[in-house]
């Protein structure tokens, strides 16, 4: 990335050259696919497939070969549900509030955001309706939904999110769909015919650019009170079940801090295996990952303060059934989990990504990773749990139904849901510039009529 | 088959017979039964729980008494060891509540050594009838059905979803104007 005073200090020769040099990197991962990028893609289809025989299982026998019964009828897929949720919500922090905040470093890294976004809230979608056991019985949520069911609130606000997040990533695609159509001849004909229909006729003139942005704008400020209802209406789901540990008004946001941490953690690994696999060293420099990694650590110190809230507060009193599911977090059966969590996912993290040497790409990536995988655990911790520690006992049933450890049914329709995600980000990075390009060289002072019209700027 | 296997058979017969008999006879022998019996004041009520076994009382074994609740059984008292004349008494409270005023009195006998488990139950009008509170029952609110949703849900959910939608809705729309100002400008 050069800066605007050093790209007009350039001849004319060497400012074309600069902007094709970009194109063909930014293109270059949609040329060609690597045999490591072959097997990783197989990699997951193969997981998926697995996921798939599962969910076949499931179907037929119904929901007995999961490990759910009458304490834990929310399990993996639950704490699953509400991972996806929290890291779709980087969409809108990404691209949404450092937009309207005036930040510029971002740019690049608002495509990968918004992808992760939605591919995250299909799945956050789907996972629901695998819960359920009977695919057949949404309809009735429709059919029989109550308002004043946070059920309802929450199908409601998933599929509102999913559209405007489509949306959201579609309409800022539009420059690069257009140069895909124009660039990528050597595509098949089907490629190129939805590269055609995807474009809608752009020519990158005055008024589409107006409209465009215009739009962005637009949503820009209606995906933020939409990602926060998403992901509050989420945690009311939990808040308003009376039961130890979810009976709490500091859920809401809770929620929404935990979410932010863990999104924000994905996009670093995301641009990292970006970076790294499509050699976007120049576009994801190691400033963004800088910039990423101080983001990180104030989102950290946000989620350690909510924490304290949730579990500090509650922690004091150790009244009844809430001392005795904190005593099993603390001290009991999920004491080393609930630790770890605490420790890997945002104490240690918080503290080493104070040294600048961490926020370089790959220590920052390692870092997020352990963020990551503490987010997802924390989900199964936030669910499980509390299932098992009720208010009053479940009379008359086996008792192995108050412990709960997910069947490899359940592991491996989750196992396919991560890497439907990721296929997802994938594929979708292997057909579409992955990189921003217009928002990226705006940025740098690069006339976007220039940008849009690479047979005249290749000239 | 010999004479002396054949014996050997008739014998083993015999033995198993003769096992079984005493078998039966010794359980009739320990088998017991309880009966229930009912007693009230204007302030007291009671229950008198009779074990016999061949018509006979036992003395010493401890009796449970309990009432049928809606998914288990709800202990009454302490448990009473049956006297000389086998009767264990309890006193029975006087406010239990029931929809139609009867109760299902259950007394257990329970793993004993000698007479094993025995159980008896009869039914009493002894409950305090209760009334549901229906005079609320067909306004709106938070628990009723979905056609009874609190009018200031419905009227909020309707704003916020429908000045959302609508936004949505025009962001697409913008879609199809940044199609036509691309026709335009090939034109």
């Amino acid at each position: 990335m050069i800066h605007q005073a050093e790209y007009h200090s350039l001849t004319e020769e060497e400012q074309r050259q600069h902007r094709r040099e970009i194109r063909d990197v930014v293109l270059r991962p949609l040329r060609h696919t690597g045999l490591l990028g072959k097997l990783w893609i197989a990699g997951l289809i193969i997981v998926i497939l697995i996921g798939c025989y599962a969910y076949y299982l499931q179907l037929r026998y119904g929901l007995k070969v999961t490990a759910m019964r009458d304490y834990a009828s929310w399990g993996l897929y639950i704490s699953n549900f509400v991972f996806f949720v929290a890291i779709s919500l980087v969409g809108a922090l990404i691209s949404s509030v450092l937009r309207l905040t005036n930040f510029d470093w971002y740019r690049p890294i608002t495509r990968i955001a918004e992808i992760i976004a939605v591919s995250a809230i299909i799945f956050a979608g789907l996972i629901i309706i695998i819960d359920m056991g009977r695919p057949d019985r949404v309809l009735n949520l429709f059919t029989h939904g109550r308002i004043q069911s946070p059920i309802v609130w929450d199908v409601i606000v998933v599929s509102t999110y999913l559209v405007t997040s489509v949306l959201f990533l579609y309409m800022p695609l539009l420059p690069g769909i257009a140069l895909c159509r124009d660039q990528l001849t050597e595509k098949p004909k089907w490629q190129r015919w939805i590269y055609k229909v995807l474009a809608l006729g752009w020519k990158g003139n005055h008024g589409q650019w107006k409209i465009m942005k215009r739009s962005i704008a637009i949503i820009c400020i209606l995906i933020i009170p939409l990602a926060i209802s998403i992901h509050t209406v989420t945690a009311w789901l939990f808040a308003t079940t009376l039961r130890p540990g979810w009976d709490s008004t500091n859920f809401g946001p809770y929620f929404v801090a935990g979410a932010f941490q863990a999104g924000t953690a994905c996009v670093i690994i995301a641009m990292y295996a970006f970076r790294k696999a499509y050699g976007l060293q120049k576009y994801l420099t190691e400033v963004h990952f800088n910039q990423m990694g101080k983001l990180l650590v104030f989102l950290c110190l946000i989620y350690a303060y909510f924490n304290l809230n949730e579990y500090l507060v509650p922690a004091y009193k150790m009244r009844g059934a809430e001392g005795k599911l904190l005593n099993d977090l603390f001290t009991g059966h999920y004491a080393p989990l609930y630790w770890s969590v605490q420790v890997f996912g945002m104490a240690l993290p918080a503290l080493l990504l104070l040294w600048k040497k961490a926020r370089r790409p790959l220590p920052l990536a390692i870092i997020a990773l352990f963020v990551v995988v503490a987010a997802w655990f924390k989900r199964f911790l936030i669910v499980t749990p509390i299932m098992l520690h009720p208010y009053t006992t479940i009379q008359n049933v086996p008792p192995n139904w108050a412990v709960y450890f997910p069947s490899w049914v359940e592991l491996a329709i989750v196992a396919a849901s991560l890497a439907g995600v990721l296929l997802i980000i994938t594929v979708f990075s292997k057909f579409f510039p992955i990189i921003s390009i217009w928002e990226t060289l705006e940025n740098e002072g690069i006339e976007l009529e220039e940008l849009d019209n690479p047979t005249k700027a290749a000239s | 088959m010999t004479y002396k296997l054949k014996y050997r058979i008739s014998l083993l017969i015999t033995a198993l017979l003769l096992f079984l008999s005493i078998t039966l006879l010794a359980q009739d022998s320990t088998q017991a039964t309880i009966a229930l019996s009912f007693s009230q004041t204007d302030t007291t009520k009671t229950v008198h729980a009779m074990l016999t076994s061949n018509g006979k009382p036992v003395a010493g074994p401890e009796i449970h008494l309990y009432v049928q609740s809606l998914y288990s059984l709800l202990p009454i008292g302490k448990v009473v060891a049956t006297d000389t004349t086998g009767l264990a008494t309890f006193d029975f409270p006087i406010d239990l509540p029931s929809q139609n005023g009867m109760l299902t009195i259950i007394a257990k006998l329970q793993k004993d050594e000698k007479y094993g488990s025995v159980e008896t139950h009869a039914a009493m009008k002894w409950g305090v009838t209760t009334k549901t509170e229906l005079t609320h029952w067909s306004d709106r609110s938070l628990s009723a059905s979905r056609e009874k949703a609190p009018m200031f849900l419905v009227v909020a959910s309707i704003l916020i979803i429908g000045i959302i939608w609508f936004t949505i809705i025009y962001v697409a729309l913008q879609l199809l104007r940044i199609k036509k100002a691309g026709k335009m400008a090939k034109a």
